[in-house]
């Protein structure tokens, strides 16, 4: 069976979330209430710039909120995810588990 | 994953088809590793084991000040208040225990894969059947000798089953969420079973709890730590 049999073509997928990092912050977020740019960077090994490009591209698209604050006089940069975005990652999650049901007998 | 600016042309051709549907699963896989790495660290860590090592420790304290005959020493009768009050504290953490297990369901994601329920399930048969194994050894398991009249056994025996089973538990735990600090503990909880073997019957609560109690306090120790980091920033 091919995808087009199994009713999806995997370049149909999500483009903003269908990346490495991205899908980490994405299944990071889904499960916790926030998580803080340190936290991201130290559980998904990332630099500081590529890290802030991804975080900055789901938050263009509506799928993360950022709130910045400061806790005794330091910066703290909070990502939450939005019901748009957990809306996206479970069609996401669909997704790929259809194309998976697709390569059974 | 697909390279960011892949554009969609045209229907896959059956290769490309096959290639799409490995990379789903590995996709896939990524997600149930990040997911479930994350609701074990920042959930179940933090207070688990904490509560759970406060409550070993604090049964060892009232057992040796209060029920000494339970270690093989002679001892008054303690006050009534004090069954209450170790039923209570067994009680609490078995409650809070199921109220925080809830509350990561309810969490999850619910069209997560059938790879993140099928390891869910794994860990729900493998904490029942602790469970069960822990009743058993440390509730009914007594009971049953008492009402048969059986003498002569070495209660240390039944903490180096519980040790035991804790320790496997928490082992395959570990496999499933890639938790490297999990597997420590369980080898400090196998270690503590054998040191069982060869402690006498009045030292076997401390040496359990020495071990046990410890070794949970520790594990949430550490693991407040890493999720602490989550606060630093």
């Amino acid at each position: 069976m091919t995808d087009n049999e199994a009713g999806f073509d995997y370049r149909e997928l999500d483009d903003v979330i269908h990346s490495q990092p991205r899908l980490g912050i994405m299944s990071i977020l889904v499960v916790i209430k926030e998580a803080q740019f340190v936290y991201l960077k130290e559980r998904l090994g990332m630099t500081d710039g590529n890290l802030g490009t991804h975080l900055r591209k789901l938050e263009d698209s509506g799928y993360i909120s950022v709130e910045k604050s400061f806790v005794e006089r330091k910066p703290r940069t909070c990502y939450t995810i939005t019901k748009k975005g957990r809306r996206a990652f479970e069609i996401y999650l669909k997704q790929l588990g259809k194309l998976i049901e697709g390569t059974e007998p | 994953m697909k390279p960011e600016n892949q554009e969609s042309a045209g229907s896959p051709s059956q290769e490309e088809s096959i290639i799409d549907q490995q990379q789903a699963a590995q996709d896939l896989h990524y997600i149930r590793q990040v997911i479930e790495q994350t609701r074990w660290m920042t959930m179940l860590s933090k207070s688990i084991f904490f509560i759970w090592g406060i409550v070993i420790w604090l049964l060892v304290f009232l057992t040796y000040a209060f029920h000494l005959e339970l270690v093989g020493l002679s001892s008054p009768t303690p006050p009534a208040y004090i069954n209450w009050l170790e039923w209570a504290i067994l009680t609490f953490a078995f409650v809070y225990t199921v109220v925080h297990l809830m509350r990561i369901r309810r969490h999850r994601v619910q069209d997560g894969g059938q790879a993140i329920r099928a390891d869910n399930r794994i860990l729900g048969f493998v904490w029942i059947g602790f469970t069960v194994n822990a009743l058993l050894l440390t509730y009914f398991g007594p009971l049953i000798l008492g009402f048969l009249n059986v003498t002569g056994i070495h209660s240390g025996m039944r903490f180096v089953g519980l040790s035991a089973s804790l320790a496997y538990a928490l082992f395959v735990t570990s496999g499933l969420n890639e938790l490297r600090v999990l597997k420590w503990v369980a080898m400090v909880c196998w270690l503590g079973a054998a040191l069982l073997l060869f402690t006498p019957e009045e030292w076997v609560l401390f040496i359990f709890g020495l071990f046990v109690g410890t070794g949970f306090l520790v594990t949430g120790m550490v693991l407040h730590h890493q999720s602490k980091v989550s606060h630093d920033g």
